[in-house]
């Protein structure tokens, strides 16, 4: 059951990265936080390059909704510009550009977010990550993540496309983060293609 | 004997007899040599008169019944008993002996201890004294001055009526005596003359004695040095002899010889002293060989006679005896081995301390007939160098060395020798001269005819064969000239050498040796040893104008005994320095470090350490042989060589080097060979700053490694580890040691040897030939041992780096070597100038006995150099008797840029653990499979930024393993990095990434 969900997630998350190659686009984020329904603890959103003298890139999050409350004010370091639940940009510039905001979670919250710069159409090594983590209330205990890096989900930008990667919120479970793309008109069919594929595989796995 | 003296002795005083002048009173040494009859009269000093005696002569006098008896000048000697003093005891030879007489009122000194004492009162200015050796009666008046009894008489003062000569002493007073001229030794029976006044001194037996026998020139005899006649009834001879004496006159002569058939006759003494006494010998025989001394005795008629002898050599000849270029013949064996020879002839051209060297002056047109041969007197000989002798004894061939020198030639000798000098002071016979201008040594050839034993097959070939050319010349004078040392002198004094500056010798080295080749081992090479004069200690290539000794056999080599000690001029011959390496050269040395341990003085370890630093330039590995146990020799069951090989790293640490680590493998105690207790082993030194050693854990001193797959291919199954240690191949030898080692991401098969030694193998100049090696039955045993596992491995992994070196005890060219070649091996050292290849100088011959050889993956593709470095073996002071050797490879690291699409992913940091994580995500863009693993290395991280996921740390910098062992073409992989970063510092690197294995 968990090789099927892995390979499962790998697959589409493979399908969603091919949807949103060589192009801008706009993802919805959508956070199960029901295990976390009432705690107090934060939100952190980075965006951070390979180094510095990776290509531009920026992300803008929006229309943030959903059952999480936003308690006081943020921390900001780094390349941030606005604040939530309004639009916020996120930029490249330095090291490290974080948005750390204390919350209340609820039962889900989600997001829109969407990526442009030149890392879009300039080639290099140096790609640039786009991280959701939550923390608990001690501001280090990263939560509904089991992955080295504490974050639920990541985009990573370069010119190769956008790859995105959920993490199991633990061992065994399903991510708590789920990404859909918000498909531009002319990638309908790739996305759909896509899904057709992640369902073959599926079958597959079954006829085993 | 006796009788015969009395004959001879008899005979010539007939002539000597009437010569000889004799009066007792001249003839008698004791005498009256001061007088004086003043003593207690006025104004004398002295209380006493008294009377001295002294004795001239050389013998102890005994005075019992003798005395002296006074009287007045004109008086009577009967006058009275109380005139006569008797005297007793000795006077010794130039003694003096003081008679206390009658005591005056004056005087104010008592005389000196009197030795006897009378009561005469004596005239103070003139009497008579007479001295006499028998007292039974009174001295007459008319008794003559020369009668029997008269020992000496003085008439002192002028009107003394009797006296000696021609008249008295000189008036005496109460302050003078009669002195005997020369303390008393004057005594010309002349009173007057032999007298003079004086002070009275007077002497008695403690004085200070006073020798009258004057320095005598010697008496000088002229007498033949050897009388030489035939054996048996030959013609009677006649030779003259005489003898002379500067201030005397020869007046007996005596031959001190048995045999009738010796006579002396028609003596005539010298007529005047200076003069000549002459005399005939006559000699009739018969007598056989080889004759006797006898001597001739001349005697002077000297007041105490002297004497001189002369030695004359009878020697006996036996016209039909051989000659030395008999008895040696055309062979190794003497013809005439075990038999008798009589009155060889000879001139004595060395002497040992056993016997000495004796060569025909008159040799005969065989080269291959030597005219010199040893004679063995047991006991220091009595000759002397340049004497002409003639020898008789029995023909023997001693084989040297004992239980040991089975395989020696022999050396043709006369044993039990009886020797007579015929004359000395003869010249030498000129030496052969060995090269130029005499002859031309064989240069390749030792034997080529025999079938096993040159003793017994074989044709004997001084021209072409080496061991029949010096046989030729066997205990004969031979000199090089322009000697060119080949060897260093070692510690027995033995130096191996060629001559003319080499112009007719082989293949020569660089710096001054000679190589040995297939089928040469350089028979032009002859060594020059000290037990006649020293051999100086000098180093390959040294020179001397010449060389002169007797040529002698000991220790399989032919031997030139020198005479003279050979002045050598130093070639400057100096320890080479190893060449240097870049940083993606791995060097690799092998280096004997002979028999070495705690025991041994910290010296020995500076100057390997200094041999390791400054001439190899720290390798970065080294294989090390011979490393004895923390007890060295003690056999007590020791087996650990950790302080051996800790105290060399020490040594090498304080030298300036790095901080070696080692690797090895404890033998079984006594199951190894070599020096015994010893346990001598193999082992790796390597430098873990540049090389790093995989450790396999199970290696054991009898357990066999083995190949086993791993993650990237073939691996050791225990490293360190031995092949196949119980293999009867290396029964009581050293076991290879195989280890795997990384450098520069690649791995490294290396196994350090020691093949068991050339010990047992019969000599080059031994008299089997060809020499049989049968040694090299185990080494070809061994071999197949390593190529047995290489093969294996190759089986498993075709491109396997390997190394095999070590003491393999053979030559490029030997079967063991042809062995391992042939498994896929390349021997280093062949890339090398043939002149060029030696690890080792034995003998004189510079050869290979150390290697390193390299599988064929490093032959192809790592560019390998090599170098002996030149240290050791040329020197008389070593540290230790082989060369090290140092390869270097080249294995940069392989790097992935080209090959690989980069993409690393932005950095998210976590706040649990303050670290940035990100992905690396590599592609292989070019049209080849690319061989894992993959090290991704970070170069220039900031400060206070590390790997946290690191794999391990190589040369400072961090790096991480991809474990893929292979990425195919167009293959991605992606892998996670976290760097700690507490501080968020920009995570700022250079990546690294090389194909390879770094741990």
């Amino acid at each position: 059951m968990k090789t099927r969900s892995w390979w499962m997630t790998l697959f589409g998350l493979s399908a969603l990265a091919l949807t949103a190659s060589a192009n801008a686009a706009t993802y919805h984020v959508t956070v199960n936080t029901q295990s976390l329904s009432g705690l107090s603890g934060f939100l952190d959103l980075q965006l951070n390059p390979a180094d510095i003298g990776a290509p531009s890139a920026s992300a803008n999050v929006q229309n943030l909704m959903g059952g999480l409350s936003l308690t006081g004010a943020p921390d900001v370091i780094g390349d941030i510009a606005g604040v939530l639940p309004g639009s916020l940009m996120l930029g490249n510039l330095t090291a490290f550009n974080d948005y750390f905001q204390s919350v209340t979670f609820g039962e889900t919250f989600n997001f829109d977010v969407s990526f442009t710069g030149d890392f879009l159409t300039q080639s290099s090594a140096l790609g640039t990550s786009f991280a959701l983590s939550l923390f608990a209330s001690d501001a280090v205990s990263p939560l509904l993540s089991t992955d080295l890096s504490g974050s639920l989900l990541r985009f990573d930008l370069s010119q190769n496309g956008i790859g995105i990667s959920t993490f199991p919120s633990a061992v065994g479970a399903p991510p708590a983060a789920q990404v859909n793309a918000v498909p531009l008109p002319g990638a309908i069919w790739l996305l759909v293609s896509g899904l057709g594929l992640m369902f073959g595989r599926n079958v597959r796995r079954r006829a085993n | 004997m006796r009788m015969i003296t009395r004959v001879f002795r008899i005979a010539i005083f007939s002539f000597a007899s009437c010569f000889v002048a004799a009066t007792a009173l001249a003839a008698n040494p004791i005498v009256i040599s001061q007088i004086y009859g003043g003593g207690g009269n006025a104004g004398a000093t002295l209380r006493n008169d008294f009377v001295e005696l002294f004795n001239r002569g050389s013998a102890q006098q005994d005075l019992s019944g003798w005395c002296v008896q006074y009287a007045s000048a004109t008086g009577s000697f009967t006058l009275g008993n109380n005139q006569r003093v008797p005297l007793t005891g000795v006077i010794a030879p130039g003694g003096y002996y003081l008679i206390q007489m009658s005591q005056g009122t004056g005087g104010t000194q008592d005389l000196p201890a009197p030795d006897d004492s009378g009561l005469t009162a004596m005239s103070a200015t003139s009497g008579k004294l007479v001295l006499l050796s028998n007292c039974v009666t009174a001295f007459g008046d008319a008794e003559p001055l020369n009668s029997t009894r008269v020992v000496d008489f003085v008439g002192f003062g002028t009107a003394a009526s009797r006296f000696e000569g021609t008249g008295a002493t000189g008036n005496l007073s109460n302050t003078t005596a009669g002195l005997r001229a020369n303390n008393g030794c004057q005594d010309t029976d002349d009173n007057r003359s032999d007298f003079l006044t004086g002070a009275p001194t007077p002497r008695n037996s403690h004085s200070p004695a006073n020798s009258c026998v004057p320095a005598s020139a010697p008496i000088v005899p002229q007498c033949p040095t050897s009388v030489v006649v035939p054996i048996g009834n030959g013609t009677p001879q006649t030779f003259p002899v005489s003898a002379s004496d500067a201030d005397g006159r020869v007046a007996a002569a005596e031959a001190d010889i048995t045999p009738p058939q010796i006579l002396l006759t028609n003596f005539a003494p010298a007529g005047a002293i200076g003069g000549t006494a002459t005399a005939t010998l006559n000699v009739t025989g018969p007598f056989n060989p080889p004759g006797f001394s006898f001597g001739i005795t001349f005697t002077n008629d000297d007041p105490v006679p002297q004497t001189a002898r002369c030695t004359i050599n009878l020697v006996v000849t036996n016209p039909s005896g051989v000659r030395i270029h008999d008895i040696q013949g055309a062979s190794h064996i003497s013809p005439l081995n075990g038999q008798p020879v009589s009155s060889v002839p000879g001139i004595v051209t060395a002497k040992t301390s056993n016997g000495f060297y004796l060569q025909d002056p008159n040799p005969d047109n065989d080269i291959a007939t030597s005219e010199g041969i040893f004679v063995f007197t047991s006991s220091a000989p009595t000759v002397s160098v340049g004497d002409s002798v003639f020898v008789s004894g029995t023909v023997n061939e001693f084989r040297p060395g004992g239980a040991d020198g089975a395989t020696n030639l022999t050396t043709t000798e006369i044993t039990s020798p009886q020797i007579v000098v015929q004359s000395s002071g003869n010249p030498l016979p000129p030496p052969v001269i060995i090269g130029a201008g005499g002859r031309i040594p064989p240069t390749d050839v030792i034997d080529d005819d025999a079938t096993g034993d040159v003793e017994t097959s074989g044709v004997f070939d001084p021209v072409h064969d080496g061991i029949d050319f010096y046989e030729s010349m066997e205990g004969m004078r031979v000199q090089l000239n322009n000697v060119v040392a080949v060897g260093p002198t070692n510690s027995f004094g033995e130096l191996a050498v060629i001559g003319d500056n080499g112009a007719n010798a082989g293949l020569r080295t660089p710096r001054g040796g000679i190589v040995i080749r297939p089928n040469d081992n350089n028979p032009e090479r002859v060594f020059i040893e000290d037990s006649l004069a020293p051999v100086p200690a000098v180093n390959v290539g040294d020179t001397a104008p010449l060389v002169v000794g007797v040529l002698g056999y000991n220790f399989g080599n032919f031997m030139i005994s020198v005479t003279s000690s050979p002045v050598f001029s130093d070639n400057g011959l100096t320890q080479q320095v190893a060449s240097m390496s870049t940083p993606d050269q791995l060097s690799i040395a092998s280096f004997n470090v002979e028999n070495l341990s705690p025991a041994d003085p910290p010296a020995k370890f500076a100057r390997l350490a200094n041999e390791i630093v400054n001439n190899l330039r720290a390798p970065d590995l080294i294989g090390v042989m011979e490393i004895q146990d923390n007890s060295g020799p003690t056999n007590n069951g020791v087996v650990d060589a950790t302080q051996t090989f800790q105290t060399l790293i020490a040594a090498i640490f304080a030298a300036g080097g790095p901080n070696y680590d080692f690797r090895s493998i404890n033998p079984v105690d006594g199951q190894d060979g070599g020096q015994p207790g010893g346990n001598i082993r193999v082992g790796f030194l390597f430098n873990s700053q540049r090389v790093s050693f995989i450790d396999r854990p199970g290696g054991t001193p009898t357990s066999a490694t083995t190949i086993v797959a791993g993650p990237y291919g073939p691996q050791l199954s225990a490293s360190p580890g031995r092949l196949d240690p119980t293999n009867s191949a290396f029964n009581a030898s050293r076991k290879p040691l195989a280890g795997e080692f990384l450098f520069n991401g690649k791995k490294l098969f290396v196994i350090a040897n020691h093949f068991n030694s050339k010990g047992g193998d019969h000599p080059l100049f031994g008299h089997f030939q060809p020499p049989v090696q049968s040694s090299e039955v185990q080494r070809q045993q061994q071999a197949n041992v390593v190529a047995g596992f290489l093969s294996t491995l190759f089986a498993s992994d075709n491109q396997a780096n390997v190394v095999v070196l070590g003491d393999l005890n053979d030559y490029q060219f030997s079967p063991p070597l042809t062995i391992l070649k042939s498994a896929g091996l390349v021997d280093l050292v062949e890339t090398l100038p043939e002149n060029e290849r030696y690890t080792y100088v034995f003998e004189g011959n510079s050869q290979v006995l150390d290697h390193i050889l390299i599988g064929p993956q490093l032959a192809s593709s790592a560019l390998p150099t090599y170098e002996v470095v030149h240290v050791n073996s040329e020197f008389a002071d070593q540290a230790s008797d082989h060369e090290p050797e140092v390869a270097r490879l080249s294995l940069p690291l392989i790097d992935l840029a080209a090959q690989l699409g980069v993409q690393r992913s932005g950095l998210v940091f976590n706040r649990a653990n303050q670290s940035f994580v990100g992905t690396i995500q590599l592609t292989n863009s070019g049209s080849q499979s690319i061989a894992g693993p993959i090290e991704l290395v970070f170069d220039g991280l900031p400060a206070g930024v590390t790997v946290s996921n690191a794999t391990g740390i190589r040369n400072g910098l961090p790096y991480i393993t991809l474990p893929q062992a292979n990425l195919a073409s167009g293959a991605t992989v992606t892998t996670t990095i976290q760097f700690a970063d507490p501080s968020r510092t920009a995570v700022s690197y250079t990546l690294h990434i090389y194909s390879g294995q770094f741990q």
